[in-house]
């Protein structure tokens, strides 16, 4: 107890002292607000609707409903078997890609990040899209092709087949920056004490990126039961826990049974999360033994390079085909059936869509600099100040990473459909919901980013006579510029393709281009969705065309801008 | 336990290509070496001399683009490394981090298909050998610089090698402990009798461990000597230079022995008899004479008259510097507790010890200038 008081002491008295200037104690408790405000109130508000009854009674009856619930029921084990599935694939995809680059002497490794980048820059439904007219009842292949009648890629294989190519590109990623950092030196020392390459790959690089593979498991697992957009479009029966809430809460207007759906899709979310960051990134082998040597020397051994190689490639080519579908698509006049030229899916789509298109965009355009100036705001207060409360920023921003967008949607329903903050139907709650789930991706930049500039130089602005507001604007944001503009982009890729959040949050004020692609893809209208996809594609490229113009104007290198 | 090899390298080359692709490194340029069995060689010289890939190359993990690799009498160019009876101590240790101390030095023997109960025993005989006994189940990151080192070294040394190769294996140590684990290297490459090459850019380290050094640069071989040959009889301006501290003084040769060794030479004004190559030396060769900073004696009155411009006091040495006509020398006064110390600004006199005068023969291009 008494130690408690000590910390206590100590931690008000080191908050005193930051809080000593101002501005930085206005800015960090705006922060300490806002964050409670639109992360975690929300989601306390659904658990606490989670546990009330229609006529206010505490009760567990939602809980209990969700396993004698048949359909409740379904959706839970639907979304394990899902993400499990998936997971395993895609893990399995992404380490064969990892591989291929971090070790194998080819040529054409460009093609696999263009690839990878792919899915993070597409409307949410453009794999489903693709597949459906791929493989579909009348699909390309299946019926034009192949002339298969009734086939079905509605449910589990469809949905296994679009998640499994959408998310690998993350396994990807995170393992091949695991795999090149390993000193090259511990593979050849294995080689030196007598292995062959089959034992140095089994006893040394695998075990090596072994919590990566668990880490990539978890991620992409994540990312499967969350998902929201893939089985709404090409689901079909299948219902997993993400749709289930939608279903149910919009479905039935029974908004307190799927915010019990809602609690247990983030008990999951939250557990998987914490397991990755928490327990996984602590047994990370790969940066201990200090500098690497020298640069590795690719495997050239045909026999390894060509079938590894080969369906890397392949998989690669199937990966840009299924993207490149989209806006082929849009020109044609009725999949499966007539193959003939058209135009006449955009006349339509600015018809009807020219609302939701302007919407959409300005919306995005208002929440960019919003997310972007936050998230360097917050990963400066996160790795440079200290105070009470900075625990609480951290955690809230990594927290809502993990959380489901359903969640956070059918949350914001709950908790700003009445005062104090009432803001439901309008354009300010659609913003907030743009800015929070593109929020932790640019504090988690700006924070790795920042922890590499050594304090020094910012203390030596201080020292200087600069102010705080000084120091931040004229040092701190340009030595994390990258960082900052590689915010803006992803905040604005993800608030123009976002849709399990607000789909819970539109209203006849405003329409958003991704529920028009839903409603599209739902009514079989492929040539509209695709036209409506490509048009969203176009000014999202748009988007990262102009900013990297003025970035390059400024000055900074554009290699290191990253959008993940 | 030792099986001594000797190692023979004939023209070897290695080239790469540059980053861009587009043009050729010559990074080992014809070097050919004959290694001993039981010595410890050296190969010094500066980053990017070419030494690391001829280990490299030794070891199997380069391809040589020309020449040959002989080890004991074979051809070993062509087999890989896990078949090559060589061992290896790499400059990040490269310990695998997922094993313990005791699987991390068993690792290799069980390629050997050694059975569980050998493979203890050499493992534990080795761990008492490099001073690990009872770390066996340390993970080896709860392990010091020094102890990851031995470890290093014990997992190199239990595969009983032909050969053992050290990759500077102790350049991420502290200075203190760098000299002590020098020692210990040599006590145990002694006590074993193994063949050893060794590659460093530290030139203390290669004297104190060396039966023989082979000193690189840009390539090819400079020199390939014994310590004392090395630092006393360097054959070009850059051995002298790179290995301890040496000023060069210009002479004009004026008169050579009969023995082609020992010269008059011209210099400061007034001649000295100094030792050169053999027969290197002719009569009228502009030669450079390395003068040691240790080999010079400052007096008040002497032949050659110097002007003192730096004078500075560092403990163990005094260090001045002298200005005798267009030379500079830099000369160090060992334990200057007790002894004269001169000023800036005092004229002195210089007796320099004639066994340490070394004469160079100036290189062609050096003369034209």
């Amino acid at each position: 107890m008494k130690s408690l008081t000590t910390s206590l002491t100590s931690q008000l008295r080191t908050t005193r002292n930051t809080f000593r200037d101002p501005v930085v104690a206005v800015v960090a408790v705006t922060m300490v607000l806002t964050l409670f405000v639109f992360v975690v109130w929300p989601l306390l508000q659904v658990v606490k609707q989670s546990l009330y009854t229609t006529t206010g009674q505490l009760s567990l009856g939602a809980y209990w409903g969700i396993i004698t619930t048949r359909e409740n029921y379904k959706a839970f084990t639907n979304t394990m078997t899902l993400a499990v599935i998936v997971s395993v694939l895609a893990t399995v995809i992404g380490f064969l890609f990892a591989y291929c680059t971090s070790h194998l002497a080819i040529r054409g490794k460009k093609a696999f990040g263009l690839m990878a980048l792919l899915p993070m820059v597409s409307p949410p439904f453009s794999v489903a899209l693709s597949i459906i007219m791929l493989f579909g009842s009348r699909g390309l292949i299946t019926y034009t092709l192949l002339g298969w009648r009734d086939t079905n890629i509605y449910g589990l294989p469809g949905l296994i087949f679009v998640q499994t190519i959408s998310y690998f590109p993350i396994a990807y990623l995170l393992l091949a920056g695991m795999l090149r950092s390993i000193d090259p030196s511990i593979e050849d020392a294995a080689r030196d004490l007598g292995s062959s390459k089959w034992r140095t790959f089994k006893t040394v690089t695998v075990p090596l990126v072994l919590p990566g593979i668990a880490n990539a498991f978890l991620l992409v697992f994540i990312k499967s039961v969350a998902d929201f957009a893939n089985p709404m479009a090409i689901g079909g029966n299948f219902v997993t826990l993400a749709t289930q809430i939608y279903l149910q809460a919009i479905g039935s207007y029974d908004i307190q049974g799927g915010a019990a759906v809602a609690v247990v899709l983030l008990n999951i979310a939250i557990v998987l999360f914490i397991l990755s960051k928490y327990w996984l990134e602590k047994k990370t082998y790969v940066t201990i033994t200090g500098k690497s040597s020298r640069e590795r020397n690719m495997i050239e051994d045909k026999s390894i390079v060509w079938p590894v190689a080969g369906t890397c490639f392949a998989i690669t080519g199937l990966v840009l085909c299924i993207y490149t579908l989209i806006p082929i698509a849009s020109f044609i006049k009725v999949w499966g059936m007539n193959y003939s030229f058209t135009t006449e899916h955009y006349v339509y789509a600015f018809e009807v869509g020219m609302r939701a298109i302007r919407d959409t965009t300005l919306l995005s355009i208002i929440a960019t600099p919003i997310a972007g100036l936050l998230g360097m705001i917050i990963a400066f207060l996160i790795v440079r100040k200290k105070f009470i409360g900075r625990g609480f920023i951290n955690f809230s921003s990594l927290l809502s990473i993990a959380v489901p967008g359903t969640v956070i949607g059918i949350g914001y329903i709950l908790t700003f459909n009445t005062p104090p903050v009432q803001i439901t139907g309008t354009a300010a709650i659609l913003v907030a919901a743009f800015v929070v789930r593109s929020l932790p991706i640019g504090i988690r930049a700006g924070v790795s980013s920042l922890q590499q500039i050594d304090p020094g130089i910012e203390e030596a602005a201080a020292d200087l006579g600069s102010n705080s507001t000084r120091v931040f604007t004229t040092v701190t944001l340009p030595l994390i510029k990258n960082a900052f503009f590689g915010g803006l982009i992803y905040a604005f890729i993800r608030s123009m393709t976002s849709i399990s959040a607000v789909i819970f949050l539109v209203s006849a004020n405003y329409s958003l281009l991704t529920i028009l692609i839903l409603d599209q893809v739902e009514e079989t209208k492929f040539g509209v969705a695709s036209a409506f996809s490509t048009v969203l594609i176009l000014i999202v490229y748009a988007a990262i065309l102009l900013i990297r113009l003025l970035l390059r104007r400024l000055g900074a290198s554009q290699t290191n801008i990253e959008v993940s | 336990m030792s099986k001594q090899a000797s190692i023979q390298i004939k023209n070897l080359v290695k080239e790469f290509q540059t980053h861009d692709g587009k043009g050729i490194v010559r990074a080992v340029d014809d070097v050919s070496v004959d290694i001993a069995s039981g010595k410890f060689v050296t190969l010094l010289g500066p980053s990017g001399c070419g030494k690391t890939t001829i280990l490299r190359m030794i070891a199997g993990f380069e391809t040589a683009t020309s020449g040959d690799i002989i080890l004991d009498g074979q051809r070993i160019n062509d087999i890989t490394p896990d078949k090559r009876d060589s061992s290896m101590v790499f400059q990040s240790y490269a310990l695998f981090p997922h094993y313990n101390v005791f699987e991390n030095v068993a690792y290799g023997l069980v390629n050997k298909k050694l059975g569980k109960e050998a493979i203890k025993e050499k493992v534990m005989q080795m761990l008492e050998l490099v001073g690990l006994k009872g770390l066996e189940e340390r993970s080896t990151n709860q392990l010091s610089g020094g102890q990851q080192q031995r470890v290093a070294l014990a997992r190199a040394l239990v595969m009983e090698p032909a050969v053992l190769l050290f990759d500077e294996p102790l350049s991420n140590l502290d200075a203190k402990l760098r000299v002590y684990m020098r020692k210990e290297i040599r006590k145990i490459q002694q006590r074993i009798g193994l063949t050893s090459i060794y590659v460093t850019h530290d030139q203390s380290e290669a004297m104190s461990l060396s039966d023989k050094i082979i000193i690189m640069n840009k390539g090819h071989i400079e020199q390939v000597g014994s310590p004392t040959e090395i630092y006393q009889r360097p054959v070009s301006r850059f051995v002298a230079d790179f290995i301890g501290n040496a000023n060069f003084v210009d002479g004009v040769v004026k008169e050579v022995e009969p023995d082609g060794v020992t010269a008059t030479v011209t210099m400061l004004g007034s001649d000295f008899v100094v030792h050169g190559q053999p027969g290197q030396l002719t009569a009228g060769d502009l030669v450079d004479v390395v003068v040691r900073p240790e080999a010079v004696t400052l007096l008040d009155k002497g032949l050659v008259t110097a002007e003192v411009t730096g004078s500075t006091y560092m403990g163990a040495v005094h260090d001045y510097v002298l200005k005798i006509g267009s030379n500079e020398l830099n000369v160090e006064a060992f334990n200057p507790v007790g002894k004269k110390i001169y000023q800036i600004g005092d004229m002195v006199g210089l007796q320099l010890d004639r066994n340490s005068l070394h004469a160079i023969k100036k290189a062609k291009e050096a003369e034209e200038k």
